[in-house]
């Protein structure tokens, strides 16, 4: 059985439904990522878990619209739709780029990956490490993705022109007596 | 960020202060670099003092680790805590990355490994 999370192509799925989300639109401007990112959590609840792990995770939503989406093109925008309760977060971002063609490639790179973690094969999984292209810099990671998966526990789907994605986090209840 | 180099023996510790990013991660990339040109080969990059790193950052860690390993150096990462630590965790790579708990079971583990010494 495989149980490894995969990025998803479905332009029916919910998570890509903006009614009822507020709206934001932001320049192609890779130094102001993190205030974008702060902007859009204000209308998080006080309560909300580990905010700061969710302004980083939005943060690289926006990071790889700009950079990889956009491609830095100051005259295009990223969109954002989203909206935070204690339950969960839900985020949509859409840039004006060419779109990631690269999805199926990219989870079978994932899937090598997370098979060596769990079998504890330290030394293969140095090569699944990063996910790089030719078009990737001094500056990719290469690893965002992978923490996006896990991060987004609701589901991480891209719309079929794949230039726009929709991710849900569902928080883990505070366990305890209120 | 702010970086802060110390010394314990022949043990060099490169202390991450604030927050790492696209914007500063090559900071730390090429101090790392540096040292390894003097020829260098205990190396400790400690994280106490780091609140935030981004996948750039994380990419950095990376790249300085697998450069480790080619140069057979010794080389942890240590004190990682809060966001960073969470960050790391969910890349999977707390386990595949050299982490140590504090600065001094980094310095035991290496001074345990004479074969590690420099060249």
């Amino acid at each position: 059985m495989d149980t490894i999370p995969t990025i998803l192509v479905d332009g029916n799925s919910p998570l890509l439904k903006k009614e009822g989300l507020f709206h934001k639109e932001f320049p192609s401007d890779l130094r102001q990522v993190r205030y974008f990112a702060l902007l859009l959590i204000q209308k998080a609840p006080p309560s909300i878990r580990e905010v700061n792990l969710l302004e980083q995770q939005i943060s690289e939503l926006l990071k790889n619209a700009i950079k990889h989406g956009n491609r830095m093109d100051k005259n295009k925008k990223v969109k954002v739709w989203f909206t935070f309760s204690e339950e969960e977060a839900h985020v949509i971002v859409q840039d004006e780029g060419e779109g990631f063609r690269d999805i199926e490639k990219w989870n079978e790179f994932n899937r090598k990956r997370v098979q060596c973690f769990l079998n504890r094969n330290y030394e293969e999984m140095a090569q699944y490490v990063s996910y790089r292209t030719e078009k990737s810099d001094d500056t990719d990671g290469g690893n965002a993705l992978f923490a996006a998966l896990e991060y987004w526990n609701g589901g991480v789907v891209f719309d079929s022109s794949c230039t726009t994605v929709g991710v849900k986090k569902i928080f883990t209840r505070r366990m305890g007596i209120e | 960020m702010e970086l802060k180099l110390k010394r314990h023996e022949d043990i060099y510790i490169v202390e991450v202060h604030g927050e790492m990013d696209l914007h500063n991660a090559s900071q730390l990339k090429n101090l790392y670099l540096k040292l390894i040109e003097k020829r260098i080969g205990r190396i400790i990059v400690d994280f106490q003092f780091c609140e935030y790193i981004d996948s750039t950052g994380v990419g950095t860690l990376l790249g300085m680790y697998s450069q480790a390993k080619e140069k057979k150096l010794s080389f942890f990462i240590t004190s990682v805590k809060g966001t960073v630590l969470k960050v790391l965790t969910l890349t999977k790579l707390h386990e595949y990355l050299p982490l140590s708990p504090t600065i001094q079971e980094a310095i035991l583990s290496i001074k345990s490994h004479p074969q590690n010494k420099e060249s």
